[in-house]
């Protein structure tokens, strides 16, 4: 049988990634942006990252929990509409620090506050030219094994601890350590 | 722990009460796969994420030709509730009284604490148990991997029978 708690899908150029695309450690998220432990893990992850620019990378991916959080999906179409137009984390982070305010207006507010062209910004979300990717994103959290929002894997493998700085960076340096051994 | 039922016998059959009180007997999905999913406890954060996931993938459970049915000790009430709050479809069944009895069956009533263990039954149209998987740790819920993954393994393997 497979291991259930290996990342199966490739980390690609076209997955959103914070800091150094070439870093040794990756952080892969699974989140929704409705959901309130993916807003309390954004700032320790981004903290991790920031903290360790050489070494540890972070890639998100959307996992839209609709039947929970109906306005998880738009605020996730909303998030690559900025992505294509280079801000994709500005919005990531306006919509954890908003949450759960994702009415059309609300997101407006949001995707003007952080400077995106605006006409643009209207009519992708009017055409959901973003959901294809957002889907995408959610098949491959299906592959992968999600079991809850926030997600996580490290290099691959699905970290089930804490959601804590001290206790992500132990699963970091164990890893670390038994590819050296 | 009583030890979990072995692969390619007949599952354990049972009838419970869902959410509604209707009985529901396993014998009534005859031709169509059966995920049984025990977990701990109605309203708990890791069964609200667990049964969310399933509740978001459900279409593409049952375009593999199987009804997914959660099992906890939860009374009917309880089910009734949860399942309106969290927009859960498919049934939640009460085993309740006698209590755990069901999750006995199956191994994986933690007797110390009076609740089920997070686990996954896989069951084919004939009613044979094919899989299963167990959680080491009741507080970790299994990635939706593993319906999919076992699903796939039962459907192309009654393919492969009606090749032969």
């Amino acid at each position: 049988m497979r291991d259930d708690r290996m990342q199966r899908t490739p980390i690609t150029d076209a997955d959103w990634c914070m800091i150094d695309p070439n870093a040794p450690v990756t952080l892969l998220e699974y989140g929704d942006f409705e959901c309130p432990y993916c807003a309390m893990a954004a700032p320790v992850l981004e903290g991790i990252v920031d903290e360790n620019p050489d070494a540890i990378r972070l890639i998100y991916r959307h996992f839209p929990v609709t039947t929970v959080h109906p306005r998880s999906l738009i605020a996730a179409e909303a998030a690559e509409a900025a992505g294509a137009q280079g801000k994709f984390w500005e919005m990531h982070n306006a919509l954890f620090a908003n949450q759960p305010n994702f009415e059309i207006d609300s997101l407006r507010v949001m995707a003007n506050g952080i400077g995106l062209e605006m006409r643009r910004f209207d009519r992708e979300m009017e055409a959901h030219v973003h959901l294809p990717e957002v889907r995408q994103d959610f098949r491959r959290g299906v592959t992968d094994g999600v079991n809850g929002t926030p997600t996580i894997f490290i290099n691959r493998v699905r970290y089930d601890g804490p959601r804590e700085r001290g206790a992500i960076l132990s699963a970091i340096a164990a890893l670390a350590g038994a590819r050296e051994v | 722990m009583a030890q979990t039922p072995q692969p390619n016998t007949p599952a354990p059959e049972f009838t419970l009460p869902d959410g509604n009180k209707k009985q529901v007997n396993l014998k009534d999905f005859r031709g169509k796969n059966v995920v049984l999913a025990f977990y701990p406890a109605d309203w708990s954060p890791v069964c609200t994420n667990e049964l969310a996931i399933i509740q978001e993938t459900i279409e593409d459970i049952r375009g593999q030709n199987a009804e997914i049915l959660a099992i906890s000790v939860d009374n009917v009430w309880s089910h009734k509730a949860w399942a309106q709050q969290q927009h859960i479809s498919f049934p939640l069944l009460s085993d309740f009284w006698p209590h755990g009895e069901v999750a006995r069956k199956y191994g994986v009533f933690l007797e110390e604490h009076g609740i089920s263990n997070r686990a996954l039954f896989f069951i084919d149209g004939s009613g044979a148990l094919r899989s299963s998987w167990v959680a080491e740790n009741p507080a970790v819920a299994p990635g939706i991997n593993i319906i999919f993954d076992a699903l796939e393994e039962i459907q192309g393997a009654s393919k492969e029978v009606r090749r032969a």
